[in-house]
């Protein structure tokens, strides 16, 4: 480092940058972030693959200095780590692919609305630090500590924008439903974060529908389009509805919804067979089965009902769904509590 | 500011921050900034809608700094701030929708190959400076000159992604056509600036097809899934190729004019389809630029109600059997192109 350079120069020198600022990690800065949460700075949270660099509570704070994180977001970045880390969720595959889906973290609890983090309008978009800061940590550890730099390792095609950063907290004062990660399986009122590889959000507009048969027409159509993986095999998929469009299927359970959703996205087995992707014998691997000589035959595009994550987020009013399709590469969404 | 607060602090305190680090921008940071264009630092780039705060040249070049820039991508920005302005693009509905489209910048020409915009395998991700600070000044010039902040004069339901940097180039090295601006009437030495309001991109992968009309059924149908505005209005589309899907065309001897022409004609839904749900409206129908028989469930309607709104460019990396479509909005924005001067 020159004495001509400029402190925030010599970060963007570094090959695993995510290409914006970061704030310098002084030591001083690393301390104040450890005191966000009462973890040892040794402890070892685990090893970042392909590369496996290790993620102590002490290298995990000194990213989140990095991203400009405060040190109150310390113990949910520990979490979405933890959970990405979890063998089912295969992040050293997703670190490699050439998809683009990029680690979602979704946060439930109390926790989440005391930091800031955000779920209501413009909630994937800029302009909140919780949301920017605790993302953009994940991908520079997943750049930095796991290795998966574009052309390196990672060998995405295109990249997608919420590789940049991807957390979000559920919208549950406007839900008509429980918590997200009570239906995983988590208590009511404890902190949970949940991570799932997807593609970025895609919008379903509209404010014509009035009821949810009507509102799931567009919906389910978005859900079952050509492009994506979860047509042709089994992948997660994540639906947030706006708290207007939640309000129309007031009457039905999260549950009842997801019910739906799965028996009405779908396409018939003659349509995949025009798509380039199209391959029999991965319609034999399905975990049910296909009649490949009936055309007819209705191919669910969510192959596994457990895949499909169903949230309420973003601002009220606001006539509009987000579908992020999945990823083939064998990951399955974690949940995890987490304590503060 | 107390004396124990951070610098960073210090502007992440503030209401227009996007919430990620900013560059503190010194004067003689700023300066720096302005050695990269040869304008006068005093020079009116225009007023920033919905707030209408004017923006010279040394406006811009601040923003540049706090976003992470060189000075060489300042011509770039500047280039930027000035197409959103253009009438046709229309940003002040941009700023205000409950949709969550952002402004796309894709440059053609040697300038963007000079500066390292990247338009190979990853552009749309992290990892590629150019890209992420190009992008995330023109939002920073957005939320603090032009006021779009999220709740306040942002209406934005989701927001994006995309909107917190949104910048490629064309791979032109890869293509095997002409730059897109070629097709937009400009010359392909000059350096041009495509600005088009729309979605994230979303992907079609295809690993298996070797032709291109069996290619094209995927990405047609992804891009007339009944979510986006571009069934119901005219919108503008983006559809990126890999090389690797681009060669297959190329490969063909199709020119881009005739995959244009030729997603244009497969991309669509039958009425009868759209009646069933989604954002219909007969009204909206009978507004199409192109008349429909409200009572003939068969009538095919395309997405693309003019092809010249289809934006088609060939990006990201080889290896890759990978599209990507990008939908528009429904507000009434055109997309907008400029040569502009380094």
């Amino acid at each position: 480092m020159t004495g001509e350079m400029d402190g925030v120069e010599f970060f963007f020198e570094k090959k695993w940058s995510d290409g914006l600022p970061v704030v310098v990690p002084t030591e001083e800065r690393i301390e104040r972030m450890i005191s966000g949460a009462s973890r040892d700075p040794v402890e070892l949270i685990g090893a970042v693959p392909p590369a496996f660099g290790e993620a102590t509570v002490r290298a995990i704070a000194a990213h989140a200095v990095m991203a400009g994180c405060r040190p109150e977001y310390l113990p949910v970045l520990i979490a979405g780590l933890e959970s990405m880390l979890d063998e089912r969720f295969g992040l050293n595959g997703l670190q490699g692919s050439m998809n683009s889906s990029a680690p979602l973290l979704i946060v439930n609890g109390p926790y989440a609305k005391k930091i800031g983090l955000h779920g209501g309008r413009g909630c994937f978009g800029p302009g909140f630090r919780a949301n920017a800061t605790i993302g953009r940590a994940i991908r520079l550890m997943l750049l930095n500590l796991g290795g998966g730099i574009p052309g390196v390792v990672s060998m995405s095609t295109f990249g997608q924008p919420s590789k940049y950063t991807f957390c979000i907290a559920e919208n549950e004062a406007g839900s008509p439903w429980e918590p997200f990660s009570v239906s995983r399986g988590l208590e009511a009122g404890e902190n949970a974060v949940t991570a799932v590889a997807c593609e970025n959000p895609q919008l379903v507009v509209d404010n014509y529908a009035r009821n949810p048969e009507q509102l799931f027409v567009s919906i389910a159509d978005t859900m079952s389009h050509l492009g994506c993986w979860n047509q042709w095999v089994r992948s997660d998929l994540v639906l947030a509805l706006s708290p207007q469009q939640a309000a129309i299927c007031a009457d039905l359970s999260r549950e009842d919804v997801r019910r739906r959703l799965c028996d009405l996205a779908g396409r018939r087995l003659g349509d995949l067979k025009r798509a380039g992707q199209y391959r029999p014998e991965w319609m034999q691997d399905l975990p049910f089965e296909v009649d490949l000589e009936d055309d007819d035959f209705f191919v669910p595009v969510i192959k596994d009902p457990a895949d499909l994550h169903i949230i309420v987020a973003g601002g009220s009013p606001g006539p509009h769904c987000a579908v992020m399709h999945g990823w083939n590469g064998g990951s399955r969404a974690v949940s995890r509590a987490f304590t503060v | 500011m107390s004396a124990p607060e951070d610098e960073f602090e210090f502007f992440f305190d503030k209401p227009w921050s996007d919430g990620l680090p900013v560059v503190p921008p010194t004067g003689e940071r700023i300066e720096r900034m302005l050695t990269g264009t040869s304008r006068s630092p005093e020079e009116p780039v225009g007023e920033i809608p919905p707030a209408y705060e004017a923006a010279s040249v040394r406006d811009v070049a601040v923003h540049a700094v706090m976003a992470g820039c060189r000075p060489e991508y300042l011509p770039a920005v500047l280039a930027g701030a000035e197409a959103m302005l253009e009438e046709p693009f229309n940003i002040n509905g941009i700023q205000a929708t409950m949709h969550a489209v952002a402004p796309l910048m894709i440059l053609n020409g040697p300038y963007a190959k000079e500066i390292g915009l990247h338009g190979g395998l990853g552009c749309f991700g992290p990892g590629f400076r150019a890209n992420a600070t190009i992008g995330r000044a023109i939002r920073l010039i957005l939320m603090n000159l032009g006021a779009g902040l999220p709740g306040i004069t942002s209406m934005s339901t989701f927001s994006q992604p995309s909107r917190y940097t949104y910048c490629i180039r064309e791979n032109e090295e890869e293509s095997p056509w002409g730059p897109l601006s070629e097709s937009l009437g400009f010359s392909p030495e000059e350096n041009v600036l495509i600005l088009v309001a729309v979605e994230n991109p979303q992907l079609v992968f295809d690993d298996v097809s070797t032709g291109p009309e069996r290619l094209f059924v995927a990405i047609a149908d992804t891009m007339a899934h009944l979510g986006s505005w571009n069934n119901w209005a005219q919108s503008d589309l983006v559809v990126a190729l890999a090389p690797q899907q681009a060669a297959i065309c190329g490969r063909a001897g199709l020119s881009r004019e005739d995959v244009h022409a030729r997603l244009c004609a497969l991309a669509g839904r039958r009425l009868g389809e759209m009646k069933r749900g989604g954002d219909y409206r007969p009204g909206r129908i009978r507004d199409l630029p192109f008349p429909v028989d409200l009572e003939d469930d068969d009538f095919f309607i395309p997405t693309l109600k003019d092809p010249k709104d289809l934006k088609l460019i060939v990006a990201g990396g080889v290896p890759g059997p990978v599209t990507a479509v990008m939908h528009g909005w429904s507000g009434g924005s055109r997309a907008v192109s400029r040569a502009f001067t380094p």
